[in-house]
């Protein structure tokens, strides 16, 4: 009879093999002494391990950890054991806390585009406005209004160019036969 | 209530800053992490050390951990990272590495179990140190699995995902360090023996 592999024992004192793997070996085990022997010592290193490594923790140790975070927490909150209240990292709070960051940076953002946009927008009124009074004095007076205007009685009375205005009394550039 | 829900329950209200779920937590898991670690460092002073280093990184980073489940093989993680950065510090990290100075490290369960039969008392302390000198004689690599999957009784899957290494690693690994231990334990393990195994359990 072939024997088992001590890898395979190995697993199945473990408890560690699939069921079909699991009944093969114990199958073999019934038949085997050399495989049963193999298990027993096997088991036996395992029991005596465990009943052995089976340490009681020592009851002061939580007073140790829990001095060591009192004190690492700032002077502060010490009172209130800041060190059991991890709000950084808890992911409900951190989310909540990105949340609200998200929201300030938003609204901050949001606050400065909104100021240039009323800006642009008070802006395009007053041209607006502008635009909208010249139409209008335009339209009831378009002769007496218009600055660039080139004819009318208006213009000649003002313009120091006109040839009404420039006689040759005035005129420093006339060339009149008579100055000769 | 079942462990897991337990456990889940515990972490929601320690990341809400509650101190009492935290030192639940602590109650729930401490025992078998320092029992882990005296398994590794073979002392129980240091393995006190350890564990208290490791629940402080625990506690501290308890609210980046996402899901509960997985709580225990995170603190395992914790603890066996905090062991391997102190061998590296002992310049120990060599695996042939002489027995570490115990103090009467493990072994109390088998003592006090035994403190009913005075007559075997003698017995069980030669036992006691045969397998803290057997388990500290492994190189660390075995004994992490041994420790793990045999006298935790951990899944493969789970020593798998705390060391890890591969499913398959983990099993040729127990195997080699259960051989070792056979071999080391085996006046303790023939049935003749003066100190049969069989005959103490």
């Amino acid at each position: 009879m072939k024997h088992l592999s001590e890898e395979l024992i190995s697993a199945w004192v473990d408890g560690q093999l699939e069921p079909g793997e699991t009944d093969q070996v114990e199958c073999h085990l019934r038949d085997c002494g050399g495989c049963r022997a193999a298990a027993d010592e096997m088991s036996a290193v395992t029991e005596a391990f465990r009943a052995a490594e089976t340490v009681e923790l020592p009851p002061y140790l939580w007073g140790r950890i829990a001095a060591s975070l009192e004190k690492e927490a700032s002077p502060r909150q010490t009172g209130l054991r800041s060190w059991a209240m991890p709000v950084i990292g808890s992911p409900l709070l951190a989310r909540a806390a990105a949340a609200v960051l998200a929201i300030a940076i938003l609204a901050t953002g949001g606050a400065i585009y909104i100021e240039r946009k009323s800006a642009a927008n008070l802006e395009m009124q007053a041209l607006a406005e502008i635009q909208h009074a010249h139409n209008s004095l335009v339209a009831l007076d378009a002769e007496s209004y218009n600055p660039f205007r080139t004819a009318g009685a208006a213009y000649r009375e003002v313009n120091p160019f006109s040839r009404d205005q420039v006689g040759p009394d005035t005129n420093p550039f006339r060339s009149a036969a008579g100055d000769r | 209530m079942d462990q897991d829900r337990t456990t889940r329950t515990l972490v929601g209200q320690a990341q809400g800053g509650d101190p009492g779920a935290v030192q639940a937590l602590y109650e729930l898991y401490a025992p078998r992490i320092y029992n882990f670690l005296i398994g590794m460092l073979g002392s129980r002073d240091e393995a006190e050390d350890v564990t208290q280093q490791t629940f402080l990184i625990v506690i501290r980073q308890l609210g980046t951990l996402r899901e509960a489940s997985l709580l225990e093989s995170w603190i395992y993680r914790i603890a066996r990272n905090e062991v391997y950065q102190k061998f590296r510090r002992q310049k120990v990290m060599k695996e042939e590495s002489d027995p570490p100075k115990g103090d009467d490290g493990p072994g109390l369960a088998v003592e006090e179990r035994l403190h009913a039969n005075p007559e075997r008392l003698l017995l069980s302390q030669e036992l006691r140190g045969a397998l803290r000198s057997a388990l500290s004689g492994l190189p660390v690599r075995l004994r992490e699995v041994f420790v793990l999957g045999v006298i935790q009784g951990m899944s493969y899957k789970d020593v798998s995902e705390i060391s890890g290494r591969s499913i398959l690693s983990v099993k040729t690994d127990v195997y080699r360090a259960r051989l070792a231990l056979k071999k080391e334990l085996q006046k303790y393990l023939s049935p003749g023996g003066e100190a049969g195994l069989g005959r103490q359990l």
